[in-house]
């Protein structure tokens, strides 16, 4: 057993899958510690005959979710199943955007979590990774620490988050949009050190925004790879030659540098891996309709980015579902209530068992 | 027949994004227009006719459960007649939503992009419109219900940052042009609650129709209050809009917002979020207008139809030479097409379906359409 | 095949668009803008109008720390319009002037008093001026005044720009005039419009003002008091009626004007002091509810009656002054009461008799004695606006000093 390595909170448990997987199910087995969890095993692939494990409660569960995600997974025609990663893209949902639309955690805790709320949780042997299906965006902006603390601060959390969502995608766009089409809502001052940074580059401002974030990507990509010894070494060659060799050098401007580092920084704190990616991607498209037609271009890709956002469906459920405003059906919401109030099961889910409290549940208090 | 559903919310955002969008353009200026300083009271009255008119619709459609005018009318006069309404409301929506795009994106070259060719910027609408309708008629407003709230705080913020360069005494002289023009001339008014024609066909779309009255009464309260709030901040801001026009009021106004030296010209922000609220009014227009069509030609599916309609609404966003004309198209006709087609027609329409309901003793006919 | 060509079709429409956009790109990308600062509008002997724009270098603004002024570039132009005037100094410095960040628009005083309606409708009707751009009436051209605009506290001319109408506020010497609202109370017909009188300080102006007053107050642009100082300066207002020229404002009828108007915070009087004859206390005065003005037609002519609610403290303090025993302070507030009334029965006789402006716009209160607006009309308020009868109740209560109770 070992610590999570890519999923850390601060005060949930410290503990991971592994690559076995009847370790994994004993994890599972063990926090849930109930009669009606059901493990199913399932073989994937003609050749590898790779064991899968399908995770439900019982009586909590709706039974059409767990029967379409075993036809699911009875209905591959694949040699091989290596890892969770490749069962992931065998069983959602094609959409236009690339959102994930199952959640794929190493922790046993998350897994759980989800379980008791009445999702399906597949764990694939020889990966330590689970997926919990259905996902929808509001899971995607979630930390399994948002249930550890008091609500105001997870709720604080979590709106930070939702910005940072609308900052790795936006911002680069908006930036380039501004300087391109609309320099006239830039406060006077502000334009006028924007002006005085630029002065000394060549490029236009596209080619400048792309340079960076090109830069920015290679870098994250390359600290990814290199062997761990020497990860401090990339950070140095980025943060000072990319960084500062190249404002001095009158390449880009100070400015920028500054919006594409915060595009980074915001673009980290998606606590999901590749939701964070489908961000970073899609903030090329909003840098290149910034770049072509400024706000006008930014509020129509922003608006058939919303629509195929909604019209998206993971397994049936709406995936918007809790960040459109006014489906305030009984635990579908973005933001968290006290602790207390977290009476139901998120009603998109269908469950069997509505409740998962009582409707006083802090009997101490009020009896 | 197969719709995804709108819950209530969803269905009063519907209705009240079709009105609010007129508002973004000329129409505030257009009301001030015809009633001067008496407006508001205008409005007042004329809104009260409104919901007057809207209770009336709501108690003509009792008998019409989860039936649309399409249905109404086939009911009344058979396939041609039905025909003969669902044109005729295909041409109000595709029309009227042609001529706002139209002056919306003429002011928009106006002011960010004076050196390209309008048709561009009426393609790209275009092309958003399309790929947004591909999704079901329930993806269109829930993006409706994200946007719209943003429009309505852009107008309510619009009205409280300026509360410095309001003067309230612009309401005065109390009777505008005097009474005559201002209560029976100034009916005309009626003209800018373009939003009742969704009532008429949200019916099948609804979640739970027996709401169907609270709908159309809230959406219609709100829309009363939202057009006196836009009123009244282009009323009292320019003293002198009865003599001098300004393109887009609302935008006019939001020019003058100006917190300390750092918040200014906040306005292309508000744009921003206008041409989301044009595009949904667009996609939502486009979508009505597919269904009605797909209802009266008896198509089993409407999405091949999207790039016709697309390709209808670039056409006849193109067809006026010059901004007076397509300004006239949408202040004037506009307001005719509202009151003649919205509200006389469809009245008509559904006082005599009920008559003739209460003749047949209306209990196999109903069964029949259901 | 089908695939390929609905490929083709989204390629070639990006490419077209990418190529419709590309021009409005280059017109309005920060590159290939110059930002104007400054316009200021003179007449010109070889054409109609003479421009002159203001620039500041961006470079001057990057270099932190050092406190290094911006250099200040103006071109002058002369051009039959507004519009082809723009365009001319776009060829000459090969750069698309921008003038959404203008800040101030100067006209000079003899271009004023000929009409400016052309040039503000012409402004008006530009996008990129702002609503909110201050504009300045300069006693002397339009360009000798941006010349002098120096920021003299501040590294950044627009900055410059911005905060000088702020001190209005607190002192009420000049007014925030800004071309949106000049251009709404031309064209209204039940008020008039007004502008910031500008000017420049200079050594020879001094003298001249020791002719016409011993008072502070009484100053407008081109006269002021300081010395050794060659600026340019915004003390007062310039009165239009309808686009003509009219008249000034010193700056103390320019006080009476915010007043009037509610548009100031606190101000400084110096009010005879009723115990000792030529002497004058200093009294820091607060309006404490707003001016009630009330509007009614009497027989045909306008009667306004004002009422004016203060609060001051006093400021200039001697020794064995006793200013706050019961007696001296009624009879202080007595004296402010007073001198404010005449100094407010002089402007808005002024402002009636002599410029027959109604800047106050009284004639919006008084359209609540009209039920139609062609009863309005026909009253014809700009011609009986002279006629007015002002009806002005000060009520000014001192209430203490600051710190020192008694001397």
């Amino acid at each position: 057993m070992d610590k999570p390595a890519n999923e850390i909170v601060i005060k949930g448990p410290h503990e991971a899958f592994v690559e076995n997987l009847r370790t994994n199910t004993s994890l599972i087995r063990r926090i849930v510690n109930n009669e009606n969890l059901v493990i199913e095993n399932i073989e994937i692939g003609e050749i590898t005959k790779t064991k899968c494990a399908l995770f439900y409660i019982g009586n909590v569960t709706n039974s059409d979710l767990v029967a379409e995600v075993k036809y699911r997974l009875n209905n591959l025609s694949v040699d091989s199943l290596l890892s969770a990663g490749q069962l992931e893209q065998l069983i959602s949902d094609t959409n236009y955007l690339n959102v994930p639309q199952i959640i794929s955690t190493e922790r046993p805790d998350k897994a759980v979590a989800h379980l008791l709320n009445g999702r399906v949780v597949v764990i694939v042997n020889g990966s330590p990774y689970a997926l919990i299906m259905p996902g929808v965006l509001k899971d995607f902006l979630g930390s399994p620490d948002d249930k550890n603390l008091k609500g105001i601060f997870s709720n604080f959390l979590k709106g930070i988050r939702l910005l940072s969502a609308f900052i790795t995608l936006l911002l680069p766009g908006l930036y380039i949009a501004i300087t391109s089409f609309h320099q006239e809502i830039l406060p006077t001052e502000l334009l006028f050190s924007i002006l005085a940074s630029r002065q000394n580059v060549p490029f236009p401002v596209i080619l400048e925004i792309l340079l960076l974030e090109i830069s920015f990507e290679l870098i994250r990509e390359a600290g990814l790879r290199v062997p761990s010894p020497i990860g401090p070494t990339i950070g140095i060659v980025g943060a000072l030659v990319l960084g500062q060799a190249a404002v001095s050098a009158g390449i880009v401007s100070p400015i920028l540098i500054i919006v594409v580092a915060i595009t980074g920084i915001a673009s980290f704190a998606i606590p999901d891996f590749s939701f964070g990616f489908h961000l970073r991607v899609s903030r090329f498209i909003f840098i290149f309709l910034g770049w072509i037609c400024g706000f006008l271009g930014i509020a129509l890709g922003f608006f058939v980015y919303m629509t195929l956002m909604a019209d998206t469906k993971s397994f049936g459920v709406p995936y918007t579902i809790g960040i459109t405003p006014l489906e305030k059906v009984k635990g579908n919401d973005y933001f968290l209530p006290p602790i207390w109030k977290r009476e139901f099961r998120a009603t998109f889910l269908n469950p069997k068992r509505e409740k998962k409290q009582k409707h006083i549940s802090m009997n101490w208090k009020y009896k | 027949m197969t719709h995804s559903k709108l819950n209530t919310v969803e269905a009063i955002s519907i209705i009240l994004s079709i009105f609010v969008a007129h508002t973004l353009v000329s129409l505030p200026r257009n009301l001030i227009i015809s009633t001067k300083s008496a407006t508001i009271i205008n409005l007042i009255y004329v809104g009260f006719i409104a919901i007057v008119l809207t209770i009336l619709i709501v108690k003509l459609f009792k008998n019409f459960s989860s039936c649309d005018i399409i249905d109404v009318s086939e009911y009344l006069g058979g396939k041609v007649f039905k025909q003969i309404i669902g044109i005729i409301f295909i041409f109000y929506f595709t029309f009227n939503a042609s001529i706002l795009l139209r002056n919306f994106c003429e002011y928009l070259k106006i002011v960010y992009y004076p050196m390209t060719s309008i048709v561009f910027i009426l393609l790209l609408f275009i092309i958003a419109v399309c790929v947004a309708n591909k999704g079901e008629f329930e993806t269109i407003s829930k993006v409706n219900l994200i946007v719209l709230p943003f429009v309505l705080i852009t107008v309510l913020f619009i009205f409280f940052a300026n509360t410095g360069h309001l003067s309230l005494e612009n309401i005065y002289p109390i009777l505008g042009d005097g009474f005559f023009n201002t209560f029976i001339s100034g009916l005309g008014n009626l003209g800018a609650f373009g939003g009742i024609a969704i009532i008429y066909f949200l019916p099948p779309y609804l979640n739970n129709p027996e709401k169907f009255k609270k709908i159309s009464l809230v959406s219609i309260g709100i829309s009363i209050i939202y057009l006196i709030l836009c009123i009244a901040t282009i009323l009292f801001m320019f003293s002198s809009i009865m003599q001098v026009d300004e393109i887009m009021p609302l935008y006019s106004a939001a020019r003058y917002i100006e917190f300390g030296s750092f918040f200014q010209r906040l306005e292309s922000i508000f744009i921003l979020i206008w041409i989301l609220e044009i595009v949904c009014y667009l996609s939502i227009s486009v979508r009505i207008s597919m269904t009605t069509l797909k209802k009266i030609a008896n198509l089993s599916t409407s999405k091949p139809l999207i790039l016709n309609f697309g390709l209808l609404i670039f056409t006849i966003a193109l067809l006026p030479k010059n901004t007076s004309i397509s300004i006239f198209l949408e202040n004037t006709i506009y307001k005719y097409l509202v009151i003649g087609i919205v509200l006389i027609l469809s009245i008509t329409i559904l006082l005599l379906a009920n008559l003739k309901k209460k003749r047949l003793g209306g209990t196999l006919e109903n069964e029949k359409i259901l | 095949m089908k695939k390929f060509f609905k490929r083709l079709l989204i390629f070639v429409l990006i490419i077209v668009i990418i190529i419709a956009f590309s021009s409005s790109y280059s017109a309005l990308n920060i590159d290939n803008l110059a930002t104007v600062v400054a316009l200021g509008i003179d007449t010109s002997d070889t054409n109609t109008l003479r421009l002159s724009f203001q620039f500041t270098l961006p470079s001057s603004v990057s270099d932190s720390g050092s406190s290094e002024q911006s250099p200040s570039i103006i071109y002058t132009v002369d051009a039959s319009s507004i519009s082809s005037g723009i365009n001319l100094m776009n060829t000459y410095i090969g750069k698309e002037l921008n003038l959404s960040h203008c800040k101030v628009i100067a006209f000079s005083e003899e271009l004023a008093s000929r009409g400016i309606s052309n040039e503000i409708y012409t402004l008006i009707n530009d996008a990129q001026i702002r609503p909110s751009t201050n504009l300045v009436i300069t006693k002397t051209t339009a360009k000798l005044y941006i010349e002098n605009s120096k920021p003299t506290l501040e590294n950044l001319l627009p900055k410059y720009y911005e905060v000088f109408v702020s001190s209005s506020k607190s002192t009420g010497f000049t007014s925030n005039a800004t071309i949106g609202h000049f251009f709404n109370s031309m064209t209204c017909n039940a008020c008039d419009s007004y502008a910031i009188l500008g000017g420049i300080s200079s050594e020879n102006s001094e003298s001249s003002t020791d002719i016409n007053s011993q008072k502070d107050s009484s100053g407008k642009s081109n006269e002021s008091p300081l010395a050794n100082h060659s600026n340019s300066e915004n003390t007062g207002l310039a009165v239009f009626k309808s686009d003509k020229l009219v008249g000034e404002l010193n700056s103390i009828e320019t006080l009476a004007f915010l007043l009037t108007d509610n548009k100031v915070n606190g101000f400084l009087v110096s009010v005879p002091d009723p115990e000792e004859s030529n002497r004058y206390i200093d009294i820091y005065l607060t309006p404490i509810t707003k001016t009630s003005i009330d509007v009614k037609i009497v027989s045909g002519t306008p009667y306004i009656s004002l009422k004016y609610n203060l609060s001051g403290r006093i400021y200039s303090m001697k020794s064995n002054s006793k200013y706050l025993n019961p007696k001296t302070i009624d009879k202080i507030s007595a004296s402010c009461s007073s001198y404010l009334q005449s100094t407010l029965s002089s402007y808005l006789y002024k402002i009636s008799k002599d410029l027959k402006s109604d800047i106050n716009g009284f004639g919006k209160l008084a359209k609540s004695n009209f039920l139609t607006n062609n009863d309005f009309e026909n009253y014809n308020w700009s011609e009986k606006f002279k006629d007015s009868f002002f009806d002005i109740s000060v009520n000014s209560s001192v209430r203490s000093g600051f710190l020192l109770t008694e001397t």
